[in-house]
């Protein structure tokens, strides 16, 4: 054995010779695992269809509620509360003392779409909100992949809207027996939020919804918020009492792969079984602009995150030792701030010690592997780091003159 | 001088293209491309189990429970040209799982090696020798480096990033123990 060369086979050799035969019981428990893991359930569900015969009757008896309403002369008197419905279309009502409907108006394009060909002013307050919430489920707005609705009351110069929110979340509440009726009174909203309504083009109840989901969760910003339905707010909300609004049934996570499919996907990544893991946590959350399910768990002791596409099931993100989130759909700054993190802390330095930090992206066999540069003193770093782990590859210390 | 391992049909273990191939089988749950892709690593895996878990009797679990996550994982695998590093992250992570809630002793595990390889009737006498004194005078690290290079065939700098150490520690720290093997061996 005179060179490494030698050896080096020989050791090869040897642990080749060494290997037991387990390929029996890998097959076998490929089968057993393999049955474990189900992705993108399709669930038949019969909500959907009762929702729809809901609708349909509804459209029988609406044109003839209609006339009668007309015919009952409902005449122009002093606006006591505004009434807002959010699915995605928002839709706002103005009510009178004797909740009689003074005239109803959409606050978007699927407002505009539901209450296209109705005339809803004059008619009763309920009759109303029956023909608002027919015509929602006929335009396929609440189904059981987006079963949540909220319901937000406003009383106008003192009026107290407390009766009114009760009865209008009773009769929603019976009328959508599978859906998550989410309400809330309104009447105290400041300036502030009607004027973030209207810049956004949205209910005050839903900007108010939006602003507690935001004082319950600081990750998320209002803007982030704003285009998401009623349904995906909800899922979001899942869990937390917010203040001031109260939530009957549970959003419908049926568009996505649900609990258990994330967990799958996250274990089946890290290489893991369910068996190897505890204190699991799944949450749906909003992030990167898409729905993901925020995955922990625990392993001896590392502890395991990762960030799941709430549609597919394809690992967003998963945190490294640091903290970090790193892999597919990381954005590129992340990967920038690992390598700089890493280099900072191998010379010992921080951030606010250097000058002339520098971070280079320098794509390496596909491995995002960036080039640190700054000065401390009278030396010049220069690191090559792996944005993905952190690994510094090299790095060059020098005498700068 | 450190030499680089070159490409061997017998192990197979350099050929990246036909590995990825044989994952995207996997993926498709391909029950023969996953036994073509063990009879091709098992070797590799086994010596990096091997060399972090101490005892045989976990090793084999390891080798086993990798070979079972790459059928469920297959799928998640991107192609980067290396899934010698993929197939080995798994087999740490399986490894220090296990590492952690076994907490073997060595003195122990040192012994059930020895039974081990004499009950192995394909190991020689002379490589039995040889992986005993190579337990026995490397450290963790130093049979977890020589694993992954000399029976993996992976680049220093692969398992620098899999082991999470700088690339010249990944390299002193194999010549050394080449060395150190090298001459225990002569010893005997």
């Amino acid at each position: 054995m005179k060179d490494n060369s030698n050896i080096e086979s020989k050791l090869r050799s040897a642990v080749s010779n060494a290997v037991p035969d387990v390929l029996d019981s890998v097959m076998d428990a490929c089968d057993h695992e393999k049955g474990k893991v189900i992705y993108m359930e399709k669930k038949k569900n019969n909500t959907i269809r009762s929702l729809a015969a809901i609708a349909a009757v509804f459209v029988l008896v609406i044109a003839g509620i209609f006339l009668a309403g007309r015919f009952q002369g409902g005449n122009t008197s002093a606006l006591a509360a505004v009434v807002s419905l959010d699915v995605n279309p928002g839709i706002e009502l103005n009510v009178d003392k004797n909740e009689k409907v003074i005239s109803v108006s959409a606050v978007n394009d699927d407002g505009r779409e539901v209450l296209s060909g109705m005339e809803l002013d004059g008619t009763s307050f309920d009759v109303a909100v029956n023909a608002i919430i027919g015509s929602m489920l006929q335009h396929g707005y609440l189904d059981d992949t987006a079963n949540s609705i909220l319901l937000s009351v406003s009383g106008v110069d003192g009026y107290d809207a407390t009766k009114l929110q009760a009865k209008l979340t009773d009769n929603v509440s019976q009328l959508l027996k599978d859906c998550s009726v989410l309400s809330q009174n309104v009447s105290d909203a400041d300036s502030k939020l009607v004027d973030k309504a209207n810049k956004y083009g949205i209910t005050v109840g839903k900007a108010r919804l939006i602003e507690e989901i935001i004082s319950s969760n600081s990750r998320h910003n209002f803007e982030e918020l704003v285009g998401l339905t009623i349904n995906e707010l909800n899922l979001i909300a899942d869990g937390q009492q917010l203040p001031g609004i109260s939530t009957q049934g549970q959003a419908s996570d049926k568009s996505y792969i649900g609990n258990d499919a994330a967990l799958s996907a996250a274990l089946t990544h890290a290489g893991l079984s369910s068996n190897d893991v505890r204190e699991v946590e799944v949450d749906l959350d909003y992030e990167y602009g898409m729905m993901v399910y925020e995955v922990e768990f625990e392993c001896g002791s590392v502890e395991y995150e990762y960030g799941i596409a709430a549609t597919d099931g394809s690992v967003i993100w998963v945190e490294d030792d640091e903290g970090y989130r790193v892999r597919s759909g990381r954005p590129d700054y992340m990967y920038a701030n690992t390598a700089k993190r890493a280099a900072l802390s191998h010379a010992g330095l921080t951030e606010d010690q250097v000058s002339l930090l520098r971070t280079e992206l320098d794509h390496d066999d596909g491995i995002h592997v960036y080039e640190v540069k700054f000065k401390y003193g009278d030396y010049e770093y220069e690191y090559k780091v792996d944005g993905g782990s952190g690994t510094v590859i090299d790095f060059e210390k020098e005498l700068h003159h | 001088m450190i030499t680089p391992t070159t490409s061997s049909t017998k192990y197979g273990v350099d050929d990246a293209h036909e590995l990825e191939a044989l994952l995207a089988r996997i993926a498709k749950e391909d029950k023969a491309a996953l036994g073509e892709l063990y009879e091709r690593t098992k070797a590799a895996i086994y010596g990096f189990a091997l060399s972090m878990s101490h005892s045989p009797a976990d090793a084999e679990d390891v080798l086993q429970d990798t070979y079972i996550a790459v059928y469920s994982a297959a799928a998640n695998y991107v192609s980067r040209g290396k899934p010698m590093a993929w197939l080995m992250t798994i087999a740490k992570n399986l490894a220090k799982m296990r590492l952690r809630a076994v907490k073997k002793h060595l003195d122990i595990a040192e012994e059930d090696w020895g039974r081990y390889l004499t009950s192995v009737p394909d190991v020689s006498a002379d490589e039995r020798m040889l992986l005993q004194v190579a337990m026995k005078v490397l450290s963790d690290e130093q049979q977890q480096i020589v694993m992954l290079h000399a029976v993996a065939g992976m680049k220093h700098r692969e398992i620098a990033r899999l082991l999470d150490m700088p690339t010249a520690t990944v390299l002193s720290k194999y010549s050394r123990a080449i060395k150190k093997l090298r001459i225990a061996m002569e010893a005997e």
